[in-house]
């Protein structure tokens, strides 16, 4: 019996020094929702006009079991670089632990030399690269701006504040799609590697920039063609590439030779056409595994465009050695389920730099 | 006796020690001198990445040539954009701590291009690295280059 009584007396004390401990650890920052919605016309849409200021909303809490003195909360955003959040954006916050709860409070970008914590020596730019590239989004040409807040908080132990974060900034011109990144953190913890201190999320929808230039740039979904650099004048090297794995079917990666057909068509009105099929047009085979083709070009040489020239833009198919299969936008409307009445429409890629 | 002997012979050893001791307060540091860094010679392209990534394997950038002559002209083989087109003269800002390669334009009419370079030695070998964006201001490119001349 006394056994049986010491027995129980150790179990007790053994899940109350794990409770404890659970509460000492267990500090989390949590990111409950992101709104990318915006308001036109009294209807909520996942879209902004282009040109116009955007607001996105972010709403979470934190759940304190132990105390932070001095701390920062820092905030990034993942957005495309034509957007130049950066420049661009007004970020506040609102939070239960300040005076007023209502009030917005100012948010500002990280200087590079602060860097996080736990980071490794990494800046808080090069951390989220890193650790989430560009999320679900399939072109390169976005990037991570973080922000902290200007004033430092003290939360005490069992303090749980909600807060809510507003990033307003203009989306450009450029006409596009894109999923926008969401990520919370801040400086006690500085990037560790545990995620009880930061959160990521990505929007649910897809975001949209409409009524602006071009042809839409679709971060979203995979397409045949791709362009990287996406501000690109013909002084840079540009790489187009042919991803076949859209479609495992396509006729064209069946063949295992792919080139280029190119028209450059410049400020001056004349168009420059290559069509050859030789190591110059060839794209080269990602890896033995892949179904992506690429081939880079400096498009100035590439076209052989006279000195006093500025290419403006490149209509471009992919085709096999000898042409019996192209491959151009309107097939790839058609895997979008698109309609294009279009026979052949050349894919479009504009030399912008903005 | 013999005591007397050991006493002597024990402080002039003690003096030749301290003496050799001093010998070896020469200052040293006063008498080596950083070298002038000679940055002529043919610079061919080992490495180029655009925005971080390495895009070397991508294009064919071996044939592009950068030859600085030692009478401060440079010559310009095969080329692909740079920060400079034409061929001209050259200098450093520093012959013993190089930061910066400054390159003037032949024609006279243009002005001298400044551009930040690092000066390093990579696998025993000299190695100079440029960045540039000869294109939109958003891309940097860095192109590494070694030097094909020399060890």
């Amino acid at each position: 019996m006394k056994k049986m009584i010491q027995t129980i007396r150790e179990k007790k004390a053994f899940y109350t020094i794990l409770l404890l401990l659970g509460l000492i650890m267990f500090s989390c920052v949590y990111l409950d929702s992101v709104k990318v919605t915006q308001i036109y016309d009294g209807e909520e849409v996942a879209w902004a006009k282009a040109g116009d200021i955007a607001t996105f909303t972010l709403k979470g809490h934190i759940e304190c079991h132990e105390d932070h003195n001095g701390v920062k909360f820092v905030v990034g955003f993942l957005a495309p670089k034509s957007w130049k959040v950066s420049q661009n954006a007004k970020v506040t916050y609102k939070n239960d632990l300040a005076e007023d709860p209502n009030q917005e409070k100012t948010m500002s970008l990280i200087p590079e030399t602060s860097l996080p914590k736990n980071g490794g020596g990494r800046t808080w730019v090069e951390a989220l690269t890193q650790e989430y590239g560009v999320g679900p989004n399939v072109l390169d040409d976005m990037e991570w701006v973080v922000f902290w807040t200007d004033d430092s908080w003290d939360i005490v132990n069992n303090a749980n504040p909600n807060y809510t974060i507003y990033i307003r900034t203009n989306v450009g011109e450029q006409n596009m799609k894109a999923t926008l990144g969401f990520f919370v953190n801040h400086t006690d913890d500085g990037f560790s590697n545990g995620g009880d201190h930061k959160k990521v999320k990505f929007s649910d929808e897809c975001f949209e920039v409409v009524d602006g230039k071009g042809l839409t740039i679709d971060y979203c979904n995979d397409h045949y063609n791709k362009v990287q650099p996406l501000a690109s004048l013909q002084d840079d090297f540009v790489t187009f590439s042919f991803n076949g794995a859209v479609n495992l079917d396509n006729a064209l990666s069946k063949s295992g030779e792919v080139y280029l057909k190119a028209i450059a068509v410049t400020d001056a009105g004349n168009r420059y056409t290559v069509n050859e099929k030789s190591g110059k047009t060839q794209l080269t085979k990602e890896n033995a595994f892949s179904d992506t083709y690429s081939i880079t070009i400096w498009p100035s040489d590439f076209f052989s465009v006279n000195d006093d020239e500025h290419i403006v833009s490149v209509d471009y198919w992919f085709t096999n050695k000898n042409e019996t299969i192209v491959i151009s936008k309107t097939d790839d409307d058609a895997l979008l389920g698109e309609e294009n009445p279009e026979e052949m429409a050349p894919f479009y890629f504009e030399f912008l730099c903005e | 006796m013999k005591n007397k002997i050991i006493k002597v012979a024990f402080v002039l050893l003690s003096m030749i020690v301290l003496n050799a001791c001093n010998k070896f307060s020469a200052t040293e540091s006063d008498v080596y001198e950083e070298t002038h860094k000679d940055l002529s010679g043919i610079w061919k392209l080992e490495k180029v990445t655009r925005n971080g990534i390495d895009i070397t394997g991508l294009m064919d950038f071996s044939k592009f040539s950068l030859e600085l002559k030692e009478n401060g002209n440079y010559v310009i083989e095969n080329y692909l954009p740079f920060v400079v087109k034409n061929n001209g003269r050259w200098q450093v800002d520093d012959p013993l701590y190089p930061f910066h390669l400054i390159f003037e334009e032949e024609g006279g009419s243009s002005e001298e291009v400044n551009v930040e370079i690092e000066y390093m030695i990579v696998n025993g070998k000299r190695s100079l690295s440029i960045d540039l964006s000869p294109g939109c201001f958003s891309n940097v490119y860095t192109y590494v280059f070694n030097r094909t001349d020399q060890q």
